[in-house]
C-alpha cells in the first residue's frame, strides 16, 4: 500500500499518449525586427509550448500581436497598429478572436519558416521567421472598422 | 377614426420607422472634411521652394516617395507645381476682379498640413548614404506633428536615388503612423486655430479699455469669450498689447453639435456678434485656419 502511494505521487503530469500539459499562450516581448520592404516586415519571434507545431502557432500570434498592439521597435512599425488595444478588444471582441486565436491572421502571413526547434525541460522552444503583409493587415482592420483609415 | 383607419397608420408609421433611421444614420456619418497636405522641399530663407524643387534630383525623387506613402493609404496630397500653376493661371484669370493683397496672401496659400523634406547626400571612402529629414507641421498653428529623420545603408554606388528611396521606405510609415496618431487625438481634443486681432488703424480704440460698470478690459472679456468658445476650454493666449491680442491656439471641434464638419466661419461670426453686443464693429479675414479681426467703433 505504501509503494503504490508512493508511485502514484511521483507520476509525472503526462497523459496516457506521452504529451506535456498544454502551455497557455501568454504575450512576451521576444520579437526582433529583421528587416522590412515595401508594405511587408519580416520578423523574428521565439516562443514555446508543448510541442513544436503548438510553440510556432505561439510564436506567429506573438509576432501579430506585438504588431498590433505594442508596435515594434527599431522597424518600419514602431507604432502600434491598434493604439488602444483595451477598447479595441471591448468593442471588437469577436473580430480580434477571430484574427488571433482562430488563424485568420495566416491571410497575412507572406511567410514563417521555423529557424530553430530547442527542447528544455518537456517543454520545446521555437524561434520562427516570419514575413507579414503589412498593407493588406492594415486594410483589413481599416475595413472592419477596427482601426481608422488615414485622416481626421 | 375607425378601427381600419387606425391599424393604417399604424401600418405606416412602422414600415417608415426603418427608413427614417437609416436616414439619422446617414446624417450622423456625414463625411469628415480632411485636412489638406502638401509635400514641400526644405528651403532655405534666401530659396524658393520652386527653385529647390527643380535643382534637386534627389529632392524630387524624396518628396515623390513620400507622397507615394500616402497615395499608399489613400491620401491625395495636393502637388507643389500643379500648385504654384494653378496660382499663376488664377492670376490672369481674375485680373479684372477687385483684389488686394489680402487676396493675394489667401490666394497663395497651400494647404493646412505641409510635409517639409530634406535630403542630403554622404560620400565617404567607405561608402554612400542619403540622409532624409521629414517634417510634418500644422501650417496656421504650427504645432509639428510628425518628424522623421531616416538614413539609407552605407554602400559602395552611386545610385543616390536609390539610396533616398530606401532611406524614405524604411520611415514612411512611422511618419504616417505618428501623423495618424495626432489626428486620432485632434478627433477627441478638437483642431487648432489661430486668432489674430486688432485694432483698425484709425480707431481710437483700445483693447486695455476697462468697462466702467465690470472694470474689465476689453481683452479680458474677449479672452473670456475665447475661453467659452474654445473646445475644453483649450486656447493659448500668445500675447496681448493695447492696439493686438493674439491667441495662436484655439481649440475648435472637428464635428459641430449636428454631427456636420465644424466651419471656422461659424467661429468668426459668433465673435462678431459678441464683438456687436459690445458696440464694436468687426472685420474679417479668413485663411483656411488662421482668424484675423480687426476692430473698430460703431
Amino acid at each position: 500500500m505504501f509503494f503504490v502511494l508512493i508511485f502514484t505521487s511521483c507520476k509525472s503530469s503526462q497523459s496516457a499518449t506521452g504529451t506535456q500539459k498544454p502551455m497557455p499562450f501568454e504575450r512576451t516581448a521576444e520579437v526582433e525586427f529583421v528587416e522590412a520592404a515595401s508594405n511587408t516586415i519580416t520578423l523574428i519571434s521565439s516562443h514555446r509550448a508543448e510541442n513544436q507545431q503548438t510553440a510556432i502557432v505561439y510564436a506567429e500570434v506573438n509576432a501579430l500581436e506585438n504588431l498590433l498592439f505594442r508596435g515594434i521597435p527599431g522597424s518600419n512599425q514602431e507604432n502600434p497598429m491598434i493604439a488602444d488595444e483595451k477598447n479595441a478588444f471591448k468593442k471588437h471582441n469577436e473580430f480580434l478572436k477571430r484574427l488571433l486565436d482562430q488563424g485568420t491572421y495566416r491571410q497575412f502571413m507572406i511567410a514563417s519558416e521555423n529557424e530553430n526547434t530547442q527542447l528544455f525541460n518537456n517543454m520545446t522552444q521555437v524561434k520562427q521567421l516570419i514575413t507579414i503583409d503589412l498593407k493588406a493587415l492594415r486594410k483589413h482592420l481599416e475595413s472592419n472598422g477596427v482601426i481608422r483609415s488615414f485622416g481626421l | 377614426m375607425t378601427k381600419s383607419n387606425y391599424v393604417c397608420c399604424i401600418l405606416i408609421i412602422l414600415t417608415s420607422l426603418p427608413f427614417l433611421s437609416l436616414q439619422a444614420q446617414a446624417d450622423k456619418e456625414k463625411p469628415t472634411a480632411q485636412p489638406s497636405i502638401m509635400v514641400i522641399p526644405f528651403a532655405r530663407a534666401d530659396q524658393s521652394l520652386r527653385s529647390v524643387y527643380d535643382k534637386s534630383d534627389i529632392v524630387r525623387i524624396a518628396i515623390t516617395k513620400v507622397k507615394e506613402g500616402f497615395d499608399q493609404r489613400g491620401v491625395n496630397t495636393i502637388d507643389l507645381r500643379a500648385k504654384l500653376r494653378q496660382a499663376g493661371n488664377n492670376e490672369i484669370l481674375q485680373e479684372e476682379q477687385a483684389g488686394d493683397l489680402k487676396d493675394a496672401v489667401i490666394a497663395n496659400s497651400g494647404a493646412d498640413i505641409y510635409v517639409e523634406v530634406d535630403a542630403n547626400v554622404h560620400k565617404t571612402s567607405t561608402g554612400n548614404s542619403v540622409s532624409v529629414i521629414m517634417t510634418a507641421y500644422d501650417a496656421y498653428s504650427g504645432e509639428s506633428l510628425a518628424n522623421k529623420v531616416s538614413n539609407s545603408p552605407k554602400m559602395y554606388t552611386d545610385n543616390i536615388e536609390k539610396l533616398t528611396e530606401k532611406a524614405i521606405e524604411f520611415e514612411i510609415d512611422n511618419l504616417l503612423n505618428t501623423i495618424q496618431e495626432k489626428f486620432t487625438d485632434m478627433m477627441d481634443n478638437g483642431r487648432s486655430v489661430n486668432i489674430q486681432i486688432g485694432v483698425a488703424e484709425n480707431s481710437d480704440l483700445r483693447l486695455d479699455a476697462e468697462d466702467p460698470e465690470t472694470y474689465e478690459l476689453l481683452s479680458d472679456k474677449i479672452e473670456s469669450w475665447v475661453e467659452s468658445n474654445s473646445l475644453k476650454s483649450q486656447y493659448r493666449l500668445q500675447g496681448v498689447t493695447p492696439n493686438r491680442m493674439t491667441f495662436d491656439l484655439v481649440k475648435v471641434p472637428i464635428k459641430d453639435e449636428n454631427g456636420n464638419n465644424y466651419r471656422v466661419a461659424k467661429l468668426a461670426q459668433a465673435f462678431r456678434g459678441f464683438m456687436r453686443e459690445n458696440k464694436i464693429t468687426c472685420q474679417q479675414v479668413i485663411q483656411g485656419n488662421n482668424l484675423v479681426f480687426t476692430l473698430s467703433k460703431i
